[in-house]
Order: structure tokens, then sequence, then C-alpha cells
């Protein structure tokens, strides 16, 4: 009650509001950069207490070697005394091809020191502009829609999945049960060297349990596979120009009641929906829809807004059949792809275009479940043709009996 | 303060002249620390305070150093990387973050209180601390991809290419992300600190 209330009242800022608010946030209060001094001692006994190698071509071609030892007759008192007597041009060759005297630290550091020239508390100064490129940024993705529904085939497709996901039996966790939800994603990452761009679809696997009793622990692990597929060049022409990839190692995550980054709103909302914000829904399709458009800002973040509760695994069958009824009223949803394949799951891909890109939900019309997501390019874009999947993800969910186990697939 | 000073280019070249993994590395590393390392720290302090701000431009550099050999300066600004760095040591700390801004949310509340009973009708003034409050209230609630978004954009003044750099995503995402979270924080700053102030305070 108290959701829907608030709902009614509530105050949306204007993108001006929202930039005072973030402008204002902190700004009274002057960082203390006094410890940047001695962060730059740190810093610069690192760089003297490294190890050189890779240096090696660079100094053997200016005839010096940058060790210092096995050519102490070039990196001696003589160039100390060059430097001394004009360190203003103190900063590239001479300086760096010996990297041990402490006479040289302090006439470098002159050097540096009259070449500071901004103070850089710079970060009051570009608010002003910073509004102008946001409110570029959401102009630009302002769509006007000719239609006030989903297609009649979209409906169609919605409602007839709606009417399976109510009539599903939600899996009952008998305690000490985990529910498991895998999103297995192919996310596009760019990446470029010597002006050569490439991109490719990195394969990441988030992998939830979810305790019978939502409030006690739960496990969250990530990783990045190291899996691609190239979308922009080849792995080969990618390393050839010279570009490292890398996968990022995630730490696996244990947190009580699904607070992962210790930051979940108290009252749920549709990425964290809890009980008391599922049973703050409206139960007529468009009073929900209407409700969606509200907090997702409508078009396709509506589609992603439905798309993140679903795929949470927290919202009860009768949620999620109102939820797909409620899509019926999204402008422009259409049926994209009647046997859209994810992961050798097949499903109805429901889509929404907009500011270049296809927002689209993949259902399974045997159950009524989100099987998956995909993001597909709607124009062509950095050298990405159009019709290219931007990304893609599958959903996976099942009961198992330990945390940390995995399904029997 | 600086107000005037010009907004920083959306593409900085990378430090004139500075060859990162060249023989120099003191003057090159030290150059860019001066040109850099107050501004980010400054970005730093105000997610995470002053303390631990400087020990991740700390480590930022550090690990800048330890792969200025990987640098290309044409695939990303030196700015965006540096960032980049910096966002990932972040993560670490993200709880401690949201600790901080659920405080800021409560002891805005108190000052604004304050505010109101020592001067009555300053409206302006109040609604604009309590939007304050809001909204530290509601970052709190972002996910720390998007915040890193919103914040890079908003506090960091990187360009949406520059964020994309920074954190490795497509441009794209840069722009729909912080499309979505602007609009969620519109419509959610007021709602959500009423229900945590609730619980916390």
């Amino acid at each position: 009650m108290r959701e829907g209330d608030r709902a009614e009242v509530r105050h949306v800022w204007t993108a001006d509001e929202l930039d005072h608010a973030l402008t204002g946030l902190y700004m009274e209060i002057k960082p203390d950069q006094r410890g940047l001094a001695g962060v730059r001692e740190k810093l610069m006994a690192a760089v003297d207490a490294q190890p050189q190698p890779l240096l090696s071509t660079v100094a053997d071609s200016t005839g010096k070697n940058s060790t210092g030892e096995s050519r102490p007759a070039e990196s001696g008192p003589g160039e100390s005394s060059t430097e001394e007597s004009r360190p203003e041009e103190s900063s590239t060759v001479e300086t760096g091809t010996a990297d041990t005297g402490t006479v040289r630290t302090g006439v470098v550091e002159t050097g540096v020191g009259a070449r500071r020239r901004r103070p850089v508390r710079r970060w009051l100064a570009a608010a002003a502009a910073v509004a102008v490129l946001t409110t570029g940024g959401v102009l630009a993705q302002t769509v006007l829609f000719s239609s006030s529904s989903a297609t009649a085939q979209a409906q169609e497709a919605l409602t007839s999945a709606a009417d399976v996901a109510a009539r599903a039996k939600d899996p009952v966790l008998a305690d000490g049960q985990y529910r498991y939800v895998a999103t297995h994603a192919w996310w596009m990452k760019g990446v470029g060297a010597q002006n050569q761009n490439f991109s490719f679809l990195n394969e990441n696997l988030i992998e939830t349990w979810i305790p019978a009793d939502p409030s006690g622990e739960w496990l969250q692990r990530r990783s990045e596979t190291g899996n691609r597929k190239w979308v922009k060049g080849t792995e080969a022409e990618a390393r050839a120009a010279g570009v490292v990839i890398e996968e990022s190692p995630w730490p696996e995550q244990r947190a009580k009641g699904g607070e992962f980054s210790g930051n979940l709103p108290e009252h749920g909302n549709w990425q964290f929906p809890r009980p008391e914000f599922v049973a703050s829904l409206p139960t007529d399709p468009e009073q929900l829809y209407e409700r969606l458009r509200a907090d997702s800002g409508g078009g396709k973040h509506a589609l992603v807004y439905a798309a993140d509760a679903l795929r949470t695994g927290l919202l009860p069958a009768p949620a999620r059949a109102n939820l797909l009824r409620a899509l019926t009223y999204l402008p422009g949803l259409d049926v994209v792809d009647g046997a859209a394949d994810l992961d050798g799951h097949r499903g109805v891909a429901l889509g929404v275009s907009e500011g270049g890109e296809r927002q689209e939900i993949i259902l399974n019309p045997g159950t009524g479940e989100l099987i998956g997501e995909r993001e597909v390019s709607d124009t062509f874009f950095a050298g990405i043709p159009k019709g290219s999947l931007i990304s893609y993800s599958a959903i996976t969910t099942a009961v198992v009996d330990h945390i940390g186990d995995k399904p029997a697939s | 303060m600086t107000a005037k000073s010009a907004r920083p280019s959306p593409h900085p070249p990378p430090v004139d002249g500075l060859d990162l993994s060249g023989p120099d590395p003191r003057s090159v590393f030290g150059r860019l620390f001066d040109e850099h390392a107050p501004s980010l720290h400054g970005y730093l302090a105000r997610r995470v305070g002053d303390q631990v701000a400087d020990d991740l431009v700390s480590e930022t550099f550090l690990v800048a150093l330890q792969q200025r050999h990987t640098y290309d300066s044409t695939r990303a600004g030196v700015r965006p990387w540096l960032y980049g760095i910096a966002s990932n040591l972040l993560r670490r700390h993200v709880r401690q973050e949201v600790r901080g801004w659920r405080a800021r949310a409560r002891l805005l509340g108190a000052d604004q209180v304050q505010t109101e009973s020592h001067e009555g009708r300053t409206t302006d003034r109040v609604s604009a601390q309590q939007r304050v409050r809001q909204l530290a209230g509601a970052l709190a609630a972002l996910e720390p991809g998007d915040r890193d978004v919103l914040l890079l954009t908003s506090w960091g003044h990187l360009s949406s290419t520059e964020v994309a750099q920074a954190l490795g995503i497509p441009v794209g995402t840069v722009h729909s992300r912080l499309h979505r979270v602007r609009r969620w924080l519109q419509s959610h700053s007021s709602v959500t600190t009423s229900g945590m102030e609730d619980g916390d305070a």
C-alpha cells in the first residue's frame, strides 16, 4: 500500500535538479590532498626500484644502458653535471637512461615542477558542461512512438506466454535447498590499438545461489571465461596490432539476503523484487505497465526493467504472468524472431527499437519463462553492421541441494 | 573556487611528448602524477573519503607504472586509462562507499533540520539540500557499474567515449546505462531514501 501511495505522489526530478544534486553532493567537502606528497614520493621510489629490461632496446640505441651498472663510465658524474647545467631540458633522454642517482632526483623534480601549470582542482568547473552532455544524451534517445501498444502479434505471444506462466507452479524449496540462477552472457567489448578498433562478444558466466529463506546467505560467482566471438576483426588481427586482451578476475561473493553490493533498496525494486515490492505492484496489467513505464523511463528501458525482474527468479508465477500482460501495452514492441536460439533454448523474441539498438526479451512459449535477452544493433555504428548481436544472455534456473552445487545438466 | 577554468578536453592528448614506456619513467610519471593525481584524488575522495583516496591514488599509479608497457595512447587517453585502473581498485571498497553515502544521507538530513529551524523559510536552499541528501541515499542503491558510469561522467568529467575506454565497455552501453541511471535517479531519489531512513536512522 505504502509503495503504491508513494508512486502516486512521487516527485520526478528534472534533469537539472539531478545535475544540481550531483554537483552538490560532497561539494562542500574539500578533499585533503596533503597526503598526495607522500604518495608521490612512494611512486618515485617505485619508479627507481623498477627493473627496466624492457627498455634495453631504447637504451641501447642511445648508447646507454638503463641499469647503469654495466656501463658505469657513461652514467657517472659526467651525466649529472650535464643535467645540472640545464635542468629545464632534463625531461627526456638524459635523465632516464640512468636511474639511480640521488642528485638527479632533485634535478628532475625541478624540471617537472617548473612545468606544472594547472592547479588541477577542476571538478567543480565542468558541471555545466556535463549537464549539456547528458541532456544531449537523453534527447538523442527520446523516441516518438506512433502506436499506443505492442503489435497484435506481440500481444498474442505475450498473452499466451502469460497464460502458461499463470498456471505454472513455482518450485518449492525444501529447507537447506538453494535456487540456482545462472546468467550466461555474451557482452560486447571493444578493444583497439594503432588506430584500429576491434570488437568481440566476451563470454561471462554469473551464477547465484539463493537460499530457501532469502534472508540467509547467498553466493555469487562470476567469471569471464576467455571465450570470444569476434564481431569486428579477428583475434589474430587484434593481437598483431598489439592489442592486449585480458579477463578481469571476479572474487566469489557471499552475502546475507543477497546484499552483495551492500546497497539494495530496503523495499526492493525491479532489479531486486523483494516480496514487499511485488505486493506493491498493481495487478491490473495496464496500471502495471504505467508503473513500469514511470519507474524505468519507458521504451526499451521498460523492457529491460521487466527482464531484470523476471530473471531474478524472485517473482512468483502470478506476478510474472501480470508483467507479461503489462508488456502488451508497450508501444512498438513486436515479435522479431519466432524461433530465437539462445544456448540451444528456443523461444519467441520480442523487441523494441530505440536509439539505434533493438532490445529483446526471449520467452519460452511452453513455460512462459524468460530464457534470455538480446541487444541487436539497429544501425551501422562504429564499424559494427546493422543486425549484429551486441549482447545476449541466457538464464537458467534450477533447484540444488547445496550452496555452490551446479544442477545436473 | 576554480569554476572558471575550462572544461578538460574530452580527448586529452597523451600528455604531450610523454612516452610512458620510454626510457625516462621518473620524469614521465612525475609529470603524469602532477597532472592527474589531484583530480583523481578529488574524484576518489568524494566516493570513499580522503584516506582511502590516498591509498587508491597510490595504487593506481603503481599499477600504471607496472602496466605502462601495455598502455596504448591510440586506444585510450591517459585520463580514462588512469580512471579505469582506479575504478577497478575502487571495487574493493564498495561497501565502505555505500556506508558513507547512507551516513551522508542521514547527516544531510540533520543539517537540513537545523537550517530550517534557524532560518525558517530558506526554501530553495532546503529543497536543494534535501535533494542532495536524497541523492546520497539513492546512489547507495545503484549497481556499482552504473554508479561508475554516472560518477565518472558527472564527477570525473570523462566523456562517454572516455568512460567507455575506462571501463572497457562499448560507448553505446555507456549512453544507455547513463540514460537509465539518470531516469531512475530522477524518479527514485525521493522514494528510496524515505525507506532507508526508517531502517538506518
